[in-house]
């Protein structure tokens, strides 16, 4: 048994752009990507679940090899245990919230009835506060109510792994401060290893320990939240951390 | 002419042409309700050649319907999941029997079916024979309408949300269960219209069907071919005839107006469980 969570080392190549992406996750760590527009953060994660094929390279998920060009080995999504949430949530339209975590429990637990398995649903969604709405569908469940149905759906199908990719950038500016407290509180206490794309300063310093910069298809650099803030290396570093590599940051940052 | 003149002379001239327009669309519509009155009607159905074309065409196409469902729906599967140029060159290609001329497509069918071709001799040798069959109609009128819910499955399925499909996978279904849990309901207010549409281009299927099938009177004669066949002796029988498939066609219509407002409702709310 090893203590990381993830452990990336690949070069993917989708279109024109050409990704180089190494990383590596501890046991319980949140990790925040950022990086300007075009720097490959969300192909990084969409190569992790599997819908871009690497050209060459290995990603291990804790002690698991999910992808090897070596051997060659290449687990279909479906067996990476990789939970993946997606800019706009990715929840299925026609389902209701029972039925779309439920989607995710029948992959867990093919035997069981139906009724079992939206039993089980409802708890996910009971879990994260959200079972009231078990019976409505996504086109009327605000924002941060579509986000806590689409992490308990995550959460049904077991993951070892967390990919979030900007999980604020869906939601109205005025919730989002309420949202992101209830998802850095839920991160806490689910201990699950977590790698998320974001955007705003706001997130990376809530949900995340620490921290990569791309830029260009690479990580260019990681390092904990407060050390990243202190020496931001690129342009945009200097923008994200809203500072200037000649000003004392950490009066910034408090 | 003063400016407000200028408009309202462009007004009048549009109104005019669109007055033309719903004329020449509904007029004959109209014309063929009005002449055929209820006892026409009734009396058109004693010709004999009546209920058994009827018959026919709601057998031969609804097994033409399903033969393009059954083997229509991976294709369009399969077209919507690749991209490029190859995959534009075949989606053209297999559109192509919806716009070649119906007499086109029967020659070909003859040319390639037919007694005196090799197909038509290999099938020969089985004591199997296509032309002036129930087989061939079907055969014909597939033909012609299988392009119509396979372009319609096409754009259904690619209108999917790919995402979506890799969130599916993700969360632990493999691709059947994504197909039939997600892409199919998706797709399928769309589906149903291009099935509507492909149903309503066999049941009116005319050209293909006389070259190939032949006009025999119980087994290859469809609606359209009484139709025509009545016309020379009893008008009133084509009539009738007639009237049976501008209703199936209005049903045809309304059906899908009705699959596509369902679709949208089932999407942007309502509760199920």
């Amino acid at each position: 048994m090893t203590s990381r969570a993830l452990q990336v080392d690949v070069q993917v190549v989708v279109g024109a752009f050409a990704l180089d992406l190494q990383l590596e996750l501890g046991a319980t760590e949140r990790r925040a990507l950022i990086g300007p527009n075009g720097s490959g953060k969300s192909i990084a994660l969409r190569t992790l679940i599997g819908a871009h094929r690497p050209n060459r390279g290995v990603i291990w998920v804790g002690d698991r090899c999910v992808f090897d060009s070596a051997r060659p080995l290449a687990l279909p999504p479906e067996a990476r245990r990789i939970g993946y949430l997606p800019q706009d949530y990715g929840l299925f339209p026609h389902l209701s919230a029972a039925q779309n975590v439920e989607f995710a429990v029948r992959s867990r637990h093919p035997q069981w009835s139906r009724s079992e398995r939206l039993q089980r649903a409802v708890a996910y969604l009971d879990d994260l506060g959200v079972a009231g709405s078990r019976a409505r569908r996504p086109g009327v469940l605000s924002g941060g109510e579509r986000q806590r149905v689409a992490l308990a759906r995550a959460l049904a199908a077991e993951p070892t792994l967390l990919l979030l990719d900007e999980p604020m950038s869906a939601l109205d500016i005025e919730v989002r401060r309420e949202v992101r407290s209830f998802l850095r509180q839920t991160l806490e206490r689910l201990k699950l290893p977590t790698l998320l794309v974001a955007h705003e300063l706001d997130d990376v310093l809530s949900l995340a320990d620490r921290v990569s910069l791309m830029d260009k298809g690479a990580v260019v650099e990681t390092a904990s939240v407060e050390e990243a803030a202190r020496r931001p290396p690129t342009a945009f570093a200097c923008e994200f951390w809203r500072t200037s590599p000649k000003q004392e940051p950490n009066a910034l940052l408090e | 002419m003063t400016q407000g003149q200028q408009i309202r002379l462009g007004r009048a001239m549009v109104w005019l042409l669109s007055t033309l327009m719903v004329g020449l669309l509904l007029l004959p519509l109209l014309g063929l309700a009005l002449s055929t009155g209820f006892s026409e009607f009734v009396a058109g159905w004693s010709n004999p050649a009546v209920l058994p074309a009827l018959w026919l065409s709601l057998e031969t196409s609804t097994l033409s319907l399903l033969l393009s469902l059954l083997l229509g729906t991976p294709l369009a599967w399969l077209i919507a999941q690749s991209r490029g140029q190859r995959q534009a060159l075949a989606e053209s290609l297999f559109k192509l029997p919806m716009v070649i001329p119906p007499a086109v497509a029967g020659v070909a069918l003859l040319v390639t079916f037919g007694g005196s071709s090799w197909l038509g001799a290999q099938l020969a040798t089985l004591g199997l024979s296509l032309v002036f069959t129930k087989a061939a109609v079907v055969l014909a009128q597939t033909f012609v309408s299988a392009p119509y819910y396979l372009s319609a499955a096409i754009s259904a399925f690619r209108s999917v949300d790919s995402g979506l499909m890799w969130v599916g996978r993700s969360l632990g279904a493999g691709p059947a269960r994504v197909f039939f849990r997600i892409a199919l309901p998706l797709a399928a207010p769309a589906l149903f219209s291009g099935a509507a549409m492909c149903w309503a281009r066999s049941l009116g299927e005319f050209g293909a069907t006389l070259m190939f099938a032949g006009n025999l009177s119980g087994r290859t004669q469809t609606m359209p071919l009484a139709i025509f066949t009545a016309l020379e002796s009893d008008l009133q029988a084509a009539q009738a005839l007639s009237i049976v498939l501008v209703l199936a066609a209005l049903m045809v219509l309304f059906g899908t107006v009705l699959a596509r407002r369902m679709g949208r409702s089932r999407q942007e709310k309502g509760e199920n469980l």
